[in-house]
């Protein structure tokens, strides 16, 4: 239970009776037409201690009924092998609510569960509007995308939205492997870098602000990264998988600390989303995921 | 220097000072909802244990309200890391 919730219910006077009602058990009549999966995430942040305005539902309702449509969201897509039934996205944090409980929330899986991926923040944070920022000295974000609940082996995409770009120095935002490593890394130059176990593979100027998003097609080819919809890193190695674990965001471990899962050498970008999924997603679905993720945050005025 | 004596846009250029024996107390322990202390070397030599001033400022665990009064420092980052290019080459 977050701690909001706690002192919410252990206050003198419980104000949760005058809450919207959601279902139909409590009144609400079923959540007032959103989609049940948007609802139980608009749900899970009132009960982090965030009431969510109505711009914000619309749009977090328009990005769930997106990610269906385009069947990203669910395990309803059998457009590929293994077929119906795969999960393709694992958590996607949409950064909503100014505080890091909130935050913390998945919206693929609201549930206050490691299992669920509810993130936990390490080290110092900054929350508001525009997104979820760490420090740059000591902060993080563990998702709990871990080995224990996740197979190593499955092919995995994952994103990131972000508005500014870490000023002195480096970047890193990425992940931890184990006897893989991939990273993606957007840093200072103005460069964005996938780092694979066995090469890396760099963009020349592609400009540090933006939705970037790095996945391998169900029809084979090269690891790819698009930056705002266009490719600009296509591997087209067929070895390997992109199947990082990524525990720990926006921090990344060296190479001789990635068996300890130690997290080091912190970024300091404002992130507007983190997006994490398992298996393949075609050319298509990463371009018309970012143009949602840019709605969303267009909505949010982000 | 103090915590309430730094503005919100120098956070980024100030730590907190630890003891050794005050990073061990703090080391997993909570700060605020689903926020986690996370002490850390910095660059100086020797280098001292130090958490940021965002976990100073946002401790809400009333176990932990000492932080808000710890020394405040200069932050020295560590050097970079080896794995990672910063120039224009690669």
């Amino acid at each position: 239970m977050s701690w909001a919730k706690f002192n919410r219910l252990s206050s003198s006077k419980d104000l949760s009776i005058f809450r919207r009602g959601t279902t139909a058990s409590d009144g609400g009549g079923g959540g007032g037409g959103n989609d049940p999966d948007a609802q139980a995430y608009i749900d899970a942040l009132d009960s982090a201690g965030y009431t969510v305005s109505g711009a914000e539902e619309t749009a977090i309702n328009d990005l769930v009924l997106g990610l269906k449509t385009e069947n990203i969201y669910s395990a309803s897509w059998s457009g590929y092998t293994p077929g119906a039934g795969v999960t393709i996205i694992d958590a996607l944090y949409p950064y909503i609510g100014s505080a890091s409980a909130p935050c913390a929330i998945n919206l693929a899986d609201p549930r206050d569960l490691d299992a669920a991926y509810r993130a936990t923040f390490v080290g110092g944070w900054t929350f508001g509007a525009g997104g979820a920022q760490p420090n740059g000295i000591n902060g993080y974000h563990r998702t709990y995308l871990t080995d224990a609940l996740l197979s190593a082996t499955t092919e995995r995409w994952f994103g990131l939205g972000s508005s500014t770009n870490s000023n002195p120095g480096f970047s890193i935002d990425g992940g931890k492997g184990t006897s893989e490593l991939t990273r993606m890394q957007t840093y200072s130059s103005f460069r964005t870098r996938l780092e694979l176990y066995s090469s890396q593979v760099s963009t020349g100027s592609s400009g540090s602000l933006g939705g970037f998003l790095a996945y391998r097609t169900p029809t084979g080819g090269g690891i790819k990264l698009r930056k705002d919809g266009s490719l600009i890193i296509d591997t087209t190695s067929t070895t390997g998988t992109l199947n990082s674990v990524n525990e720990y965001i926006v921090a990344a471990s060296n190479n001789t600390e990635l068996a300890s899962l130690s997290p080091a050498f912190y970024s300091g970008r404002l992130f507007s989303y983190w997006v994490f999924g398992r298996n393949y997603i075609t050319d298509a679905q990463s371009i018309n995921f970012q143009s949602l993720m840019d709605a969303f945050n267009t909505a949010l005025g982000r | 220097m103090n915590l309430t004596e730094l503005k919100a846009s120098e956070y980024d250029k100030y730590v907190g000072l630890l003891t050794p024996i005050q990073k061990d107390q703090l080391v997993g322990r909570q700060y605020a909802p689903n926020s986690y202390f996370n002490p850390v070397l910095d660059g100086n030599e020797p280098p001292n244990w130090i958490i940021s001033v965002e976990e100073m400022a946002n401790c809400v665990n009333p176990h932990y309200e000492w932080v808000k009064a710890l020394p405040i420092i200069p932050w020295v980052a560590p050097a970079p890391p080896e794995p990672i290019e910063t120039d224009a080459t690669n």
